[in-house]
């Protein structure tokens, strides 16, 4: 038969070892909560931080925002007065000089040519938001001569491929060459139309 | 503190524990995600502010620049104005175009008809313009030559004016030399006179000191 004697009381056992049950619990719902707690505060702090360095920016933002509002103004009134003066760009540009053309074009016609009327006409037009000026000339006259054609045919050939004239005007046409019945007329003279329409030029 | 000796107890007191734990746990959790997602949150706001006034302090920086841009370019429009544009006479834009033009024709010996103003017009476009067109028709005998002169001096002297007819047809008669002559003269014109006394004052303003700083 065996027998049992306690010499200490159950409270009063202790043990050899650092770690025991009770100690390790004890640990754990003191460090845990502990290492939480020092978690949760240093993220409130963060949280804290960002919040006030927010409501500083916010102040700050409100602060400049008059001048700002000034800026924006100033910088409309910028672009506003820079369209005024590309409107303006825009007018120089888009005007022909047309005492260059009829000093150019008396230089093309030969002398068995007159011309008994010339007319030049504009209208705007309006393309994909793009406004330009629409020149088109009409020379109308008589040619005299055997060469009669020969002229037209060499104004027409001026008019398309002279350097000046390249830059303002497309091909022209000439919808109207026959004979002249007046008369007086010979045989070989003509009666012309040469019509020429020139390049859009940009406005606005 | 110690835990009931009956298991019974003992099992509700630990399940109670287990279950208090959980909800602690799940608590933290939370709190931690919701504590996370404000600083996200926050840190967006912030990158968003930091954008933002930089802009703001670049749009500030440019405002002297601005403010010289600007003064630049309504000078520059006032004086294109003043030398180019062609201003009314109490309302009346024909007085002023008629005035013009004669005096050129004066000045170059031409005989010509009264102007004939062909009223206001607008240029067609997208966007309103600042600018309207006056034209007026000019008719005279005179020679291709002199209507060259007479063009040449009329487009130099103002080049934002455009020529936007021409009409020279041959007389039958003895005085064939001279044919006759009309040409159409177009001008830009304020659409919103006021807009230019504006402009006026914005420059008194800038030169007094109370622009925009």
């Amino acid at each position: 038969m065996n027998l049992r004697v306690d010499l200490i009381l159950e409270t009063e056992q202790r043990s050899a070892s650092i770690f025991n049950l009770k100690t390790l619990t004890r640990a754990v719902c003191i460090i845990i909560p502990s290492i939480v707690a020092a978690f949760f505060l240093v993220s409130f702090l963060g949280y804290w931080s960002l919040k006030t360095t927010v409501k500083d920016m916010k102040t700050e933002e409100e602060i400049k925002q008059p001048k700002v509002a000034r800026a924006d103004a100033l910088r409309a009134e910028v672009d506003q007065n820079e369209a005024i003066k590309n409107e303006l760009q825009g007018r120089r540009e888009s005007a022909v000089d047309w005492h260059r053309q009829l000093v150019e074009l008396m230089k093309v016609i030969p002398q068995e040519m007159y011309f008994d009327s010339l007319r030049v006409s504009h209208t705007f037009g309006s393309e994909n938001n793009v406004t330009f000026r629409q020149f088109d000339m009409t020379i109308s006259g008589k040619s005299k001569g055997s060469k009669s054609e020969d002229n037209v045919l060499m104004v027409k050939r001026s008019l398309t491929v002279s350097d000046f004239f390249k830059r303002y005007t497309n091909p022209p046409e000439v919808p109207v060459f026959k004979q002249d019945v007046d008369p007086g007329a010979r045989k070989t003279d003509r009666i012309f139309r040469i019509e020429c329409r020139y390049k859009p030029r940009k406005v606005l | 503190m110690k835990l009931p000796t009956d298991p019974k107890e003992r099992n509700q007191i630990l399940a109670l524990i287990g279950l208090v734990a959980v909800g602690v746990c799940v608590g933290i959790f939370f709190g931690f995600k919701s504590l996370n997602a404000s600083k996200d949150n926050l840190s967006r706001d912030i990158e968003e502010l930091e954008s933002s006034l930089s802009k703001a302090d670049a749009k500030i920086k440019r405002m002297a620049v601005d403010e010289v841009d600007n003064e630049a370019a309504v000078k520059d429009i006032l004086d294109i104005s003043d030398k180019y544009v062609l201003s009314p006479r109490l309302g009346n834009y024909q007085l002023s175009a008629r005035d013009i033009l004669e005096a050129y024709a004066d000045e170059l010996g031409l005989e010509m008809d009264p102007v004939r103003g062909m009223g206001e017009g607008t240029v067609p476009s997208a966007t309103k313009g600042a600018f309207g067109t006056y034209t007026a028709r000019v008719s005279l005998y005179c020679g291709m030559h002199d209507l060259i002169r007479f063009l040449h001096r009329l487009e130099t002297d103002n080049p934002y004016l455009c020529i936007t007819g021409v009409q020279i047809t041959e007389r039958r008669a003895a005085d064939k030399d001279r044919p006759q002559v009309s040409f159409e003269v177009q001008w830009p014109i304020w659409n919103d006179p006021e807009a230019k006394t504006k402009l006026e004052e914005r420059i008194k303003e800038s030169g007094s000191g109370g622009g925009a700083s």
